[in-house]
């Protein structure tokens, strides 16, 4: 191998070196190039200064005191996530067999849903409609837009506010808007593929299984209907997001 | 978790991972540029670690591990926005003999170590926040959090080789990027930074021609 061959590969790995990730054998033949070569020396110690430069002033900033309250917040009331969910159970299960729905609620604590985080990351922003007008208006608009059915779902004591285009992951979705007692409730729906939308709480309802979660003070539910997903996002409590969903997906 | 009281997990996961919001909350700002985003990512993070925390293996770098929730959330979350990826797609595919190109290796040249011994830090914080995503994410993780190279493979999900070049790329980015600010603000000038290469070569320097 050339002097100069053996220079670059030196410079090259000069990084490997100053980062400790060297070998004691390589390490050893590394220094005992870099003693009989000035060029390489000098290379190494600029970068050596250069790591050193940018560990010392690299910025580090510390967390605020209100994040730490904030994430013990939530962990404290994730560590006893059964607790409402099972209130609401022995509720909403005599509720649920006179009106003719047959629930199971599941509590299992394994999963967590990025489709509910993106859900819910969307519904906090006030993204402008591209269309508004009934149910019918707004199928047609959708029409040739996505590739798939989107069919509004028919939500109790809700006044359709409109829609645009948006995404799930890297979905296309249409994006519903819904206005219910003052609250806002954005609907999505997509092809979810062969994408689990399995999360925290399970609920059989309808023969439909639905995914409940929860980040933030907001209650996301996601099925699926006919091979399509549905996402509902809301800052309605737990029991008034069972009863929507419910409704939703009711025959 | 399972097994134990709530209290008793929540106090086990607080005392395991508490210690690393700093951290966290530092490289959730490199990867957002924005405090607020960085916040909502941490506390993300810090929920989906406490509800996976009975797979946490106890003895392993539990640093590591949230570092790697911290990763894999922000991707789930802000893959929309990341179009820096498009940007590292197209460099990656640049041919790279040394690892780098020729023009940001002599833009990123220090032979006396001028630059490097006064940077500053808000300059040190801009210059990163303009390196594409991959290349930044290893830097931040090398350099500022010290992790190793096979950690930050597992973090990135990536092999160490592909660690080894974003590494290498990203630094050669930052270095020129912070060149160009000292050149700019008149920290040094253009002369005390080229000549290139350095003696022994006999070739002669920009600074001569």
């Amino acid at each position: 191998m050339s002097a100069s061959l053996r220079c670059a590969g030196i410079q090259r790995f000069a990084d490997t070196y100053l980062d400790g990730e060297f070998g004691d054998r390589e390490r050893v033949e590394f220094e005992a190039h870099l003693e009989g070569c000035e060029t390489c020396r000098d290379k190494v110690r600029e970068q050596a200064a250069w790591h050193r430069g940018i560990r010392d002033a690299g910025p580090h900033e510390r967390a605020p005191a209100a994040l730490r309250n904030r994430v013990q917040r939530a962990i404290a009331r994730d560590a006893q996530p059964v607790r409402p969910w099972r209130r609401f159970s022995t509720r909403a299960v005599p509720l649920a067999a006179v009106g003719g729905i047959l629930a199971t609620l599941m509590f299992s604590k394994v999963h967590w849903s990025p489709v509910a985080a993106d859900v819910i990351a969307k519904h906090q922003r006030n993204l402008p409609i591209e269309v508004s007008g009934g149910v019918d208006q707004l199928k047609r608009w959708y029409a040739g837009k996505v590739d798939f059915p989107v069919r509004p779902p028919r939500l109790p004591h809700a006044a359709l506010r409109g829609g645009r285009l948006s995404d799930i992951g890297e979905r296309q979705a249409a994006y519903l808007v819904y206005d219910v007692g003052g609250n806002k409730v954005s609907v999505f729906i997509f092809d979810p593929g062969n994408e689990s939308l399995e999360s925290q709480r399970k609920a059989i309802i309808d023969n439909h299984e639905v995914y409940f979660d929860q980040e933030r003070g907001y209650n996301v539910a996601m099925y699926r209907d006919r091979g399509v997903g549905y996402a509902i996002a809301s800052d309605l409590d737990s029991g008034q997001m069972y009863k929507l969903v419910s409704a939703a997906v009711a025959p | 978790m399972l097994g134990r009281g709530p209290q008793a997990a929540r106090d086990e996961f607080e005392a395991a991972a508490l210690g690393h919001l700093d951290a966290l909350y530092a490289t959730g700002l490199r990867m957002t540029r924005d405090p607020r985003d960085a916040e909502d990512l941490v506390q993300d993070t810090m929920l989906a670690a406490f509800r996976f925390f009975h797979r946490f293996e106890p003895g392993t770098n539990c640093k590591a591990w949230l570092f790697k929730i911290l990763t894999n959330t922000f991707i789930n979350k802000y893959r929309k926005r990341m179009r820096e990826r498009e940007v590292r797609e197209v460099l990656d595919q640049e041919p790279a003999p040394s690892m780098m190109s020729e023009d940001v290796a002599e833009a990123s040249r220090d032979p006396e170590g001028t630059m490097a011994g006064a940077l500053i830090s808000d300059d040190v914080k801009r210059a990163l926040d303009a390196v594409p995503y991959d290349y930044r994410l290893a830097v931040v993780l090398c350099d500022l959090e010290e992790f190793s190279y096979k950690e930050i493979a597992d973090i990135m999900d990536c092999p160490v080789g592909t660690v080894m070049s974003r590494l290498h790329r990203g630094r050669r980015l930052l270095q020129k990027t912070l060149r160009e600010y000292a050149i700019r603000e008149g920290y040094v000038k253009e002369a005390d930074v080229i000549p290139f290469p350095q003696s022994g070569s006999g070739s002669k320097s920009r600074g001569e021609s």
